[in-house]
């Protein structure tokens, strides 16, 4: 057993064990600006990025979600979860041999041995929101969310606090893949309720951007709210001259209930950065999201690449003419037959009752 | 003047369920000798069309053309309120509210605004349908049920005494076959082979909303033409018509 001291972004994670298990523990890293702001990851190349997570330290022990809860090193580790500010922390770890989490929500982390315990911290600085939700147990948790979002505190600090169970009335330990998309999902449904009673968008609007191996076009139609994604992997597999069947989920203007299986968590983080453009503009309108993976690709750097990459193409978004000039535009940008996003889709193939009242 | 009485709720909750399937608000038309409503919802993919004739009310008193509308959340929460044995009346208030009374014993009487209504007058749309089957709610419920566990596209295929219905995906397939001699299709009369596929979302939703106390459905289609799907109210002529716009294949 060793003693380890550094400083965590903060960071802690929480993966999947088995049988609705989790690990726990925080990650320890030698740029914690850079390491807890995903925000910040753009300006990074993807191979610096896995670097520096690969070269985190993050020792975990097994939890449970709701019993472990009031475990002491647990609620060390939620205190320090809430803090704003970068905190030191000394744990005890018996080394093990380097274990590297792979996944494709929250990304990959270097589990390097087994927390033993948190043995002390300093520098935790609490915001005030954050303070006000972590306090308040009679709050849901979709309210508590929503209240930070509002707050303008950043929607990945939300999703560590979901997480490490600080938000709601039954409070418990979240999987850090589930808190990402639940955070999502939360902050899309309560911001769609207010943009489906806006206008209509008045112009067809292209966006494009290209992220770490990821290329996303958004088209925006002036219709009532609707949502589709499609990911195609051709690119990355050189079957860009197959005409196939891509993965494709979508809701039509009432939302969805069930989850998102083709795209999952991908189709949640596209969604809020579309559902944040409409916000911001108080306009509702039908959004497609093209998403294609190229050779560039580095697997399991976690959805906020998506989240990032279609918020960047909305940063990027022009008028276009009509209909057709917007979709060329938005499919010559893709390596992907024009034929496969068309075949896949559900928006393409629905032909409107319009079409038969002349 | 407009007084329109019912001594059960059932129709009531039968439009409120099938209208909520795709709208937020509904504009409701009183005319001297029946309600209607025609909507299309926002996407434009799908059209309900009401005809609920006075006959079907236990009392229907209206002197004049009257527009009513309101959002749907407020209706349902009130029609929630009445019980089996009530009695419902719809009236026009004070300024733009409708007053709704229940009434079993004692009266209970509730007050909604009408909202200002962004609603314009639609056609129906204009389609000679090349196929016709009746068949039983439970038969068609089932089939979209069945094809729902692999697909989110149903194909409605009509051939000279058969029906089927199907879907398919990188899932698996389903395929519903129903003819003249099974029990759940009551009637089939094909002039042309027809196929046109839908929406198994869209039409699952109407689906759904109709009572359980529904019969039979009559359902028109036509080859890449909207599927119209009408199902009785009651058995005194009152009905519901559902179209929905195909998809292609």
């Amino acid at each position: 057993m060793e003693t380890v001291y550094g400083t965590t972004s903060p960071f802690i994670y929480l993966p999947l064990r088995y049988n609705a298990l989790l690990s726990m523990g925080p990650s320890i890293t030698s740029d914690p600006g850079l390491f807890g702001d995903p925000n910040k990851w753009l300006n990074i190349s993807a191979s610096d990025l896995l670097r520096l997570r690969l070269s985190s330290v993050t020792s975990l022990k097994p939890v449970n979600p709701e019993r472990s809860i009031l475990d002491s090193d647990v609620r060390k580790l939620r205190e320090v979860a809430l803090s704003q500010k970068y905190v030191d922390i000394e744990v005890n770890m018996t080394k093990s041999q380097r274990k590297i989490f792979r996944d494709q929500f929250s990304g990959t982390i270097s589990v390097k041995g087994r927390l033993e315990r948190v043995l002390n911290y300093s520098g935790t600085e609490f915001s005030r929101p954050i303070e006000k939700v972590f306090s308040d147990g009679s709050l849901r948790a979709a309210d508590a969310v929503k209240y930070l979002f509002e707050s303008d505190v950043n929607v990945y600090k939300i999703q560590q606090l979901l997480s490490v169970g600080s938000l709601g009335i039954n409070r418990k330990l979240v999987a850090t893949r589930w808190s990402i998309t639940a955070v999502d999902s939360m902050l899309s449904s309560s911001m769609l309720r207010e943009i489906t009673q806006y206008g209509i968008i008045s112009s067809y609007m292209v966006g494009k951007s290209y992220i770490m191996g990821n290329r996303f076009a958004v088209v925006v139609e002036p219709e009532c709210y609707s949502f589709e994604m499609l990911e195609s992997w051709a690119p990355y597999n050189g079957s860009e001259n197959l005409i196939q069947v891509l993965a494709r989920d979508n809701e039509g203007y009432f939302g969805r209930k069930d989850y998102a299986d083709e795209v999952e968590g991908a189709y949640y983080a596209a969604r809020f950065s579309a559902v944040k453009f409409l916000e911001n503009i108080r306009k509702q309108a039908s959004i497609i999201v093209l998403m294609e993976v190229d050779r560039n690709w580095i697997p399991s750097l976690g959805v906020w690449r998506v989240r990032e990459g279609v918020k960047a193409a909305f940063e990027n978004i022009q008028k276009q003419d009509d209909k057709t000039h917007a979709y060329n535009e938005a499919f010559k940008f893709m390596k992907t037959r024009k034929e496969s996003w068309v075949i896949s889709s559900s928006k393409f193939r629905q032909i409107k009752i319009d079409e038969f009242l002349r | 003047m407009l007084q329109v009485t019912s001594k059960d709720v059932n129709g009531w909750n039968t439009v409120i369920k099938a209208a909520s399937a795709l709208l937020e608000e509904i504009a409701l038309e009183f005319h001297p000798d029946k309600i209607t409503m025609r909507n299309m919802d926002p996407s434009h993919i799908a059209m309900l069309n009401l005809e609920w004739l006075a006959q079907s009310f236990d009392g229907y008193v209206c002197d004049g053309e009257y527009i009513i509308t309101l959002r749907l959340e407020d209706l349902a929460n009130v029609v929630k309120r009445a019980s089996k044995g009530d009695t419902m009346e719809i009236s026009l208030g004070e300024g733009n509210s409708v007053v709704i009374k229940v009434r079993n014993g004692y009266q209970r009487e509730f007050t909604l605004h009408s909202l200002e209504s962004s609603h314009t007058a639609v056609p129906l749309p204009k389609v000679n349908f090349a196929a016709k089957v009746v068949i039983t709610l439970k038969g068609f419920r089932d089939a979209i049920a069945d094809i729902a566990t692999v697909s989110d596209q149903i194909v409605i295929k009509g051939e000279s005494g058969s029906l089927t219905l199907s879907g398919s995906s990188e899932y698996g397939n389903v395929k519903v076959t129903m003819t003249t001699s099974t029990s759940e299709l009551k009637e089939i009369d094909i002039a042309d082979s027809s196929t046109a596929s839908y929406s198994v979302e869209y039409l699952e939703k109407f689906i759904r909303s109709l009572s359980t106390s529904t019969d039979t459905l009559s359902i028109q289609f036509g080859n890449r033409l909207p599927v119209k799907v009408e199902a009785p109210i009651d058995q005194k002529g009152s009905k519901l018509e559902y179209y929905l716009a195909p998809r292609v294949e």
